[in-house]
């Protein structure tokens, strides 16, 4: 195994906007305003462009990244908007120099950075994937030989004659990748480009980054789909203000991603000038406590916990709802619970204070799976009024334990699903024929 | 950035290029393919959806040669060194329209083809090459024409046809050198695009498309004229086609050596602008 892409403290300025001159006086300006175009002009023979744009402040999109990627990894990279992600794509596929820093790769580079990428809206299907197919590197022979198999894994057959612009966007998109997968490039990137097909296009080319990955293909791939990247590779690197944050096995890095990457841990305080909420009521501070009262980010999956929620009254009224609802690392609502489901809710009379609600979730209840959670809170009086709806409150993860009082009752395949409760199964001996009969309650 | 080859596996260098550097050209030709299927598809591209398809390649000279015959022959009595007035226009428009379209069409190929740019890549050069590479086409259709012209005026062509290729490499070296610092301008400044046109005018008229080069007598000022590298183009295919006796003489090594410079400086420009493309377009 020989490193295919060796990354040395790769860096990216770009220049943005320009100082700004309000102090200047009249006549400053005034002299500025007519030398600008002498000096673009100047800039501009001497090619530096952005010396002639005018531009003077300096964004970093990428500093100092340095990794080395082996044959036949399939790397998932991931971060939040403006993290460096496609900046890196493209320093790595050429499009882009970098600023400092140097990267060595070895062989045939694919990259697919967005949607029909080099297609020409005005030639058709078949003439695009030639054109297409010799840009990413692939002689003309290779293209035919080749093209039946890119025009099936693409499911645009009976199209492939139309000008692309009568396409759909997952057309395009599945034509494009389809080329771009064919080419078996020892170097594969792609960009968030699945989004657009399709969920069954999509699954078809997971399998497909992960087929060439198997041939020895090195792939990258940026997603924002947590289940993808998990899916897909064994291998996550974590970009955050262009550097590389973590880098790793693709669990324990998209773990601490969805969690810290969030800025969210399981306990979140507000300070009263700054807590969510209106006249009637205002939201506190929400915790993840186990079951001695501890605050805690882990549970075991078969641990009992509870989310105390604490919420300052304003004015008195009845009728106060405060809904939390559950949300899986696929941005999937698992459930929701209100204090109404509390018996002595409907008698309640809030005078104003200080209350602490519990919210107690049984064990062996939910899936393995980071969680946030979001936080409504409403009044019916004295006025009938959304008072907050706070997002991503606080997160915690759900722990795998192979324990025997697991669910998983020392199984140790897949268990999937959304909920992971574990049930009363009975199992009654009815005779001492064959027949065995298991109920499920 | 650099690219070598061995055990038939490409290592590419990505590093920060710095100051001056030339076009690589054994890059260039490991890209001939993209490069031939990027002018395929200029050609193909360029007539859809038109009646007339490549027909055009030939109305546009034919009507100007008309326009100006009319107007430069008939009404303001031009000088022709005795060819018959359309024919002397259109021998010269056949190169000039290659020379404009070419300018035109590659100074705004990077611009043009941004999306492309921004997604994938390959050698830059690529894109303005190509575009003038696709207008050879229209060059060889409407050159056709010129033939059948010359057939119908009894005009038997000179021996010197032969420096025919000669004169084509001048244009194509003169309108590429053009083309890639308008190209490489365009990107970062659009004003480019408003200017091209005037200037292919205004250099329209500077040549001798309309008039004929035996107007400047004396030689000194014809030597400098023929500083505008495609005062040589059009009066050598005068010259080589029609047999007029302007002898191009030391004016084309003029022509000649302004037009190498001019590829020579628009290709390190060219070069030098290259690594900014993809942010700025």
């Amino acid at each position: 195994m020989s490193a295919v892409i060796k990354a040395e403290g790769i860096s990216k300025h770009y220049h943005i906007g320009k100082v700004n001159n309000m102090k200047l006086g009249m006549q400053q300006r005034v002299v500025q305003g007519l030398a600008a175009p002498f000096k673009r002009i100047g800039g501009l023979l001497g090619g530096r462009a952005t010396a002639a744009a005018d531009l003077d402040q300096i964004f970093w999109a990428l500093k100092d990244v340095s990794f080395s990627i082996n044959e036949g990894e399939v790397v998932g990279i991931i971060g939040g908007n403006g993290a460096g992600k496609s900046t890196l794509l493209k320093v790595l596929s050429r499009i882009t120099e970098p600023s400092r820093g140097t990267a060595i790769i070895k062989g045939r580079v694919g990259s697919l950075l967005e949607v029909g990428t080099g297609f020409h809206a005005e030639l058709t299907g078949r003439e695009n994937v030639f054109l297409n197919g010799s840009i990413l590197g692939m002689s003309k022979t290779e293209v035919q030989g080749k093209f039946d198999e890119i025009v099936e894994f693409s499911e645009v057959g009976q199209f492939i004659d139309t000008p692309v612009k009568h396409y759909s966007s997952g057309m395009r998109v599945r034509l494009a990748f389809s080329v771009a997968a064919h080419v078996l490039p020892d170097v594969l990137i792609v960009d968030e480009v699945l989004s657009v097909g399709d969920v069954s296009f999509r699954k078809k080319c997971m399998d497909k980054m992960h087929q060439v990955g198997a041939q020895g293909s090195t792939v990258l791939v940026v997603s924002h789909n947590a289940q993808a990247i998990t899916n897909m590779c064994q291998r996550a690197i974590w970009l955050e203000h262009g550097q590389i944050k973590d880098d790793g096995p693709v669990e324990k890095v998209l773990s601490s991603y969805l969690s810290q990457g969030m800025g969210l841990s399981g306990h979140r305080i507000w300070e009263a000038h700054e807590a969510p909420g209106a006249e009637t009521a205002r939201l506190r501070s929400i915790c993840i406590k186990n079951e001695n009262g501890e605050i805690v980010d882990n549970i075991d999956v078969r641990e009992r916990f509870c989310i105390e929620t604490e919420v300052d009254v304003l004015e008195p009224g009845n009728g106060l709802v405060i809904n939390h609802r559950f949300l899986n690392s696929d941005g999937l609502t698992a459930f929701s619970s209100i204090d109404p489901d509390n018996p002595t809710w409907e008698k309640t009379h809030w005078t104003p204070g200080r209350y602490t609600l519990r919210t107690w979730i049984p064990g062996n209840y939910l899936q393995v799976d980071t969680y946030t959670l979001d936080t409504v809170l409403w009044a019916w009086e004295p006025k009938q009024r959304l008072q907050c709806h706070t997002r991503d409150s606080v997160c915690f993860h759900i722990r795998e334990s192979i324990d025997k009082s697991s669910a998983r009752s020392g199984w140790l395949g897949n268990l999937p699903g959304v909920v992971r409760p574990r049930l009363e199964w009975e199992m009654v001996h009815e005779a001492e024929n064959d027949t065995m009969q298991s109920n499920s309650k | 950035m650099s690219v070598t080859a061995t055990n038939n596996k490409r290592i590419v260098r990505i590093k920060a290029s710095s100051g001056w550097s030339p076009v690589e050209l054994g890059e260039l030709w490991l890209y001939r393919e993209v490069i031939f299927f990027l002018a395929w598809r200029d050609i193909k591209v360029r007539y859809k959806q038109t009646i007339f398809g490549a027909a055009w390649a030939i109305i546009q000279p034919v009507l100007t040669m008309i326009i100006f015959t009319i107007i430069f022959g008939k009404i303001a009595k031009l000088p022709s060194d005795g060819i018959p007035y359309p024919i002397f226009a259109y021998a010269a428009l056949v190169p000039w329209t290659f020379f404009a379209n070419s300018v035109t069409k590659a100074s705004g190929s990077l611009v043009g083809g941004s999306a492309i740019l921004k997604q994938i890549y390959f050698p830059r050069l690529a894109m303005p090459l190509s575009s003038v590479l696709g207008n050879t086409l229209d060059f060889a259709l409407s050159f056709s024409v010129l033939l059948v012209l010359m057939a119908y005026y009894n005009v038997a062509p000179t021996l010197n046809i032969v420096w025919l290729p000669f004169l084509l490499v001048l244009v194509i070296f003169t309108s590429l050198g053009v083309a890639l610092v308008l190209a490489a301008m365009m990107v970062q400044f659009r004003d480019v695009k408003h200017a091209v046109p005037f200037v292919i005018q205004a250099w329209m008229y500077a040549t001798p498309v309309v008039y004929p080069l035996s107007l400047i007598t004396d030689p000194f000022w014809r030597n400098m004229y023929a500083l505008n590298p495609m005062v040589g183009v059009v009066e050598g295919f005068r010259w080589a086609l029609l047999g007029t006796d302007t002898a191009p003489g030391p004016s084309i090594i003029i022509s000649a050596a302004v037009a190498f410079v001019l590829l020579v400086t628009g290709a390190y420009y060219f070069k030098r602008m290259e690594r900014t493309f993809a942010d700025v377009v």
